[in-house]
């Protein structure tokens, strides 16, 4: 049976460069949460930044 | 976002409708929902799980996302609110999209959250005094505050604002983060920034260089993609941008002008450290020497 991953074209998607930092991300083995935050999400500080 | 939001549901639901389980009237009716009007950060959410189900052929867990998105969502106007303060699974969400350590925004206490509240309204009032062109924009650019608690710990990892691509119209704020009124209406600033560059990206990126090449960026300690260097250095300016206008009206109390100079220098500096880290290793794409141009631009007239 096709896979319904198979059939989309995702370069036609919104964010697909994004999609696929993601799945290269979980492919790494990449705790998928993290990943994503980590490649979308700008987190920053205004001043201090992240605090250790 | 929102046309191309509404084209690629279209597009996902015309080739694989069917095995999501969603009929195409329905389909087109929220696709023509999205077009005409302005949508939440969730149903930008709910899309991008979607299709990272989809993705990973995970079929049961894309039918659920997919009746999700069929489920109108009101996102007229600017909402403040907790993070525990939506609909059932939304605060994982939110969570998950925006922060790599999602147990570090947690719920604030009644007192927290409203204090945090007044402070927000009260840099609203700010910025319409001082910079109501700052104020319109970000009221425009924002669908939602989400206001969360960062870790009391001092040692503690922890963040002061957060937006993400995936969310696209949320930020998210730690009621711990600021303490100001003025750092409050820099916050806004700089968060709106990040989704206004969002929406510059919907059909590629502002830089080409790759996520596993990083650089010191200017707002913060750990290194960071080009791209978060490009992010930073940006909203540098337009928070540089804000405290100029929110000093030049005379709106700022006296008792915080020494403050504002102070983080007004700071600015200027973080700018400066971080174009020279663009100047020297970015490789933009033409959208992005557009943008940090603009930036330049007004940094350059600002000096």
């Amino acid at each position: 049976m096709q896979k319904l991953s198979s059939k989309l074209d995702w370069t036609r998607m919104l964010g697909f460069e994004q999609i696929a930092d993601t799945r290269n991300a979980v492919q790494e083995g990449a705790k998928l949460d993290a990943k994503v935050g980590l490649k979308v999400g700008v987190k920053l500080g205004t001043k201090e930044g992240v605090k250790a | 976002m929102r046309e191309r939001l509404a084209a690629t549901l279209d597009y996902v639901f015309g080739e694989v409708g069917e095995e999501l389980g969603v009929d195409r009237a329905e389909a087109d009716r929220v696709v023509s929902e999205i077009r005409a009007a302005p949508q939440s950060p969730n149903r930008f959410g709910a899309y991008y799980e979607m299709v990272l189900a989809v993705e990973s052929d995970e079929l049961d867990e894309a039918r659920a996302l997919a009746s999700e998105l069929m489920a109108s969502a009101d996102a007229s106007g600017l909402r403040v609110a907790a993070i525990e303060d939506r609909a059932p699974g939304q605060a994982e969400r939110y969570r998950r999209l925006l922060i790599s350590e999602p147990g570090m925004a947690a719920q604030p206490d009644a007192t927290l959250l409203a204090d945090t509240e007044e402070r927000i309204d009260a840099a609203f009032a700010l910025l319409d005094q001082g910079f109501p062109q700052m104020s319109a924009e970000i009221r425009e650019l924002l669908r939602e505050i989400v206001i969360a608690a960062g870790p009391e710990d001092p040692k503690a990892i922890t963040f002061d604002g957060a937006s993400s691509y995936m969310l696209w119209g949320a930020t998210l704020l730690n009621a711990r983060g600021q303490t100001n009124v003025l750092d409050t209406a820099q916050a806004l600033a700089h968060e709106s920034g990040h989704n206004l560059l969002f929406g510059f990206c919907t059909s590629g990126s502002l830089v080409e260089n790759a996520d596993e090449e990083v650089f010191s960026s200017p707002l913060r300690k750990d290194p960071r993609p080009m791209d978060g260097v490009f992010h930073a250095t940006y909203v540098v300016a337009r928070m540089h941008q804000t405290l100029t206008r929110l000093l030049a009206s005379g709106a700022v109390d006296p008792a915080d002008r020494e403050r504002a100079l102070a983080d007004l220098a700071a600015h200027q500096r973080n700018f400066a450290a971080g174009d020279a880290v663009i100047r020297e290793n970015g490789r933009l794409t033409p959208l992005g020497a557009e943008v940090i141009e603009t930036a330049r631009a007004y940094m350059a007239s600002a000096a």
